[in-house]
């Protein structure tokens, strides 16, 4: 689980996001959509990201990383050639077992996760709709890919100047009152992005009767269930467990998420 | 090829490199993907005697050469623990020692007596956990120490280690105190107390405000306590903070430890604690080292 990774490319997508792929055969072979590896940096704890794409083929697996700190900062510098350690893939990831239809909602760094989902879900032609949020136009990114998987694309920015106006639930909650009753029981959905964002996105799924799985970005010690670091509080049935991100996430069924225990994560 | 087994009260442990309570889990993780084989031995996270749910997140929160992490102990309880975990960690193929926490000198007595037949090579009690609200006074009173230690005793015969915090004024006084209760070993040291602070939401990062501070950031406060405990004490020390490589081992061996654990390393190498042991095999012959045991306690001071 531990494997040298080199990097093959480094693509800028915006002036604080960029993509690194790897050549990482072991981890190309097996991470399925939602897993994620944790990345060493001068760091003392590994940084978690997850497995943005993949090609088995080629042995190479593609990260998102948006910059937001130390470590984030030190990956952007990374160039081909240069050498990464991982750890991974880990935890349990999206399912695409009962779906019939598929909407991916993203906001900000949560929309990596969803490409891998999106390429699976293309794969096995389901049906997808794609909505997703950015702050403005300039900070947008990875719009084409998606729009090259979905048959319907919504997106929106905070600043107004691309899609909708506003936060990318707007557009969900548009997209769901349009949708007929016998289209929203076969249709899941899959979000991923800020804890606020994904709350709404839960409860607004929750009111259309939609399914709806969520991906947990909760600080991590280890990120392969041994430190007890990352708690995520889940209902079962009317008593709550207390569960590891890592290794029962960081994907979860958004109705079972207790969004108050998260109340410290961003 | 040097000599890495150390014997303390009777039992062998094939090599001092042990796994440190809280960054094992019970084993489980870490037998699946390694050779415990290769390692001296794993202590369990805490056991408490009811089940506990430990701190909401976040709980990690990394600082300068370390992270302070307030878990708050949270485990599935005595019950819980022989009926589900106990038979599975019992098996692991290296030393096994249950960690123990509680409220009350009673509920330790309990733990211990509770575990009496368990196949299991040691107990070490953890009287130093910073993260829970309910008050694990003991840590820092070498008087209830000692009659704490002494309580334990009359009802196990297993080896007990007594884990102290270097949160106290003099760590050399709690070490007696537990010598005198009639301790195997002394661990030491648990994590420091500390806080990290968001400066934009003018809020402490983890929810509980403080945790335990640990890594290489505590090494030299570690080294220095271990030192003074070995001077003041008879039985074996087992050291730990901040070790990271063989080097580190040895700087414990030569403070005066006997085994040392590893803590914050295995959280993101696990890889190269399971390969400790035969990096120390091969510094030891460079440093001409045929007996590991050679080290313990060899410091020249000035
Ligand atoms: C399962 C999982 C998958 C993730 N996938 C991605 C991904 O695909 N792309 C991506 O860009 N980011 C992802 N993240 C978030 C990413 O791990 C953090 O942004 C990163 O660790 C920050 O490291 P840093 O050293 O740059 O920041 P630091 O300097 O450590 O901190 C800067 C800020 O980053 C945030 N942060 C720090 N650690 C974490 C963490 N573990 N989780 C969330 N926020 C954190 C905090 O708000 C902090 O204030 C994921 C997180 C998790 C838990
Ligand atoms: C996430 C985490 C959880 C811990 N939980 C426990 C615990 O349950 N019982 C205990 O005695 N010590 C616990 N500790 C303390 C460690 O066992 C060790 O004393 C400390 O981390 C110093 O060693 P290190 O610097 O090698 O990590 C924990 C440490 C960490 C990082
Ligand atoms: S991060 Fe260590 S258990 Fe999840």
């Amino acid at each position: 689980m531990t494997y040298e990774a080199t990097v093959i490319d480094q693509e800028r997508l915006t002036a604080d996001v960029f993509v690194l792929t790897l050549d990482c055969p072991a981890i190309a072979k097996e991470a399925e959509p939602g897993q994620f590896v944790q990345v060493k940096t001068s760091n003392l704890l590994r940084r978690p990201f997850a497995v943005m794409d993949l090609d088995r083929a080629k042995g190479t697996i593609r990260l998102g990383i948006h910059q937001v700190g130390k470590g984030t900062n030190e990956l952007s510098q990374k160039r081909p050639g240069d050498t990464l350690s991982l750890l991974g893939p880990f935890g349990t990831g999206f399912s695409l077992a009962e779906a019939k239809r598929v909407i991916v909602v993203g906001g900000g760094s949560g929309i990596f996760p969803l490409l891998h989902l999106a390429k699976q879900a293309k794969r096995q032609a389901l049906p997808l709709t794609s909505i997703l949020g950015f702050q403005s136009r300039e900070r947008s990114f990875l719009a084409d890919d998606f729009k090259d998987l979905s048959d319907d694309l919504i997106l929106s920015s905070e600043s107004g100047d691309m899609g909708l106006t506003g936060y990318v639930t707007q557009g969900l909650q548009a997209y769901l009152e349009d949708l007929s009753e016998p289209t929203s029981s076969q249709t899941i959905l899959y979000s991923c992005g800020p804890i606020a964002m994904l709350e709404a996105v839960v409860s607004l799924a929750k009111a259309h009767h939609i399914k709806s799985y969520v991906s947990l970005e909760v600080r991590m010690g280890c990120g392969y269930g041994v430190c007890r670091g990352c708690p995520v509080d889940v209902y079962k049935g009317d008593t709550i467990e207390r569960v590891r991100c890592c290794v029962e996430g960081p994907v979860f069924s958004g109705e079972t998420v207790v969004f108050d225990s998260l109340r410290g994560e961003v | 090829m040097s000599q890495l087994n150390v014997m303390i009260h009777h039992t062998t442990f094939r090599n001092p490199i042990l796994g440190a309570s809280g960054t094992v889990g019970f084993g489980r993780e870490l037998s699946r993907l390694f050779d415990v084989s290769t390692i001296g031995g794993l202590v369990s996270k805490a056991v408490t005697p009811q089940p506990r749910r430990g701190n909401f997140a976040p709980r990690i929160a990394e600082t300068a050469q370390g992270m302070l992490n307030a878990v708050g102990l949270e485990n599935p309880g005595l019950e819980q623990f022989k009926r589900e975990v106990l038979a599975d960690f019992s098996e692991l193929n290296c030393r096994r020692i249950v960690n123990l926490a509680a409220g009350s000198i009673e509920e330790y007595v309990d733990l211990a007596r509770e575990l009496r037949e368990a196949d299991i090579d040691g107990l070490e009690l953890n009287l130093s956990c910073p993260n829970v609200k309910d008050g694990l006074s003991f840590g820092s009173d070498p008087k209830q120490i000692e009659g704490l230690m002494s309580r334990v005793r009359r009802v196990s015969d297993k080896p007990v280690w007594v884990k102290l915090t270097p949160n106290v004024t003099s760590i050399t006084d709690c070490a007696k105190a537990a010598e005198a209760g009639g301790a195997d070993g002394i661990s030491l040291i648990n994590t420091l107390l500390g806080m990290a602070i968001d400066i934009r939401s003018r809020r402490p990062i983890l929810k509980n405000n403080t945790g335990g501070l640990s890594g290489p950031a505590i090494k030299p406060i570690a080294l220095r306590m271990v030192h003074e405990v070995y001077q003041a004490v008879s039985i074996p020390v087992i050291g730990l903070g901040g070790i990271r490589c063989a080097e580190d081992v040895i700087e414990f061996m030569l403070a005066g430890a006997s085994l040392v654990q590893v803590g914050t390393l295995i959280l993101s190498d696990p890889a190269t604690f399971f390969e400790l042991p035969r990096e120390l095999d091969k510094l030891a012959d460079r440093l001409g080292v045929t007996q590991i045991t050679q080290l313990i306690g060899q410091l020249k001071t000035w």
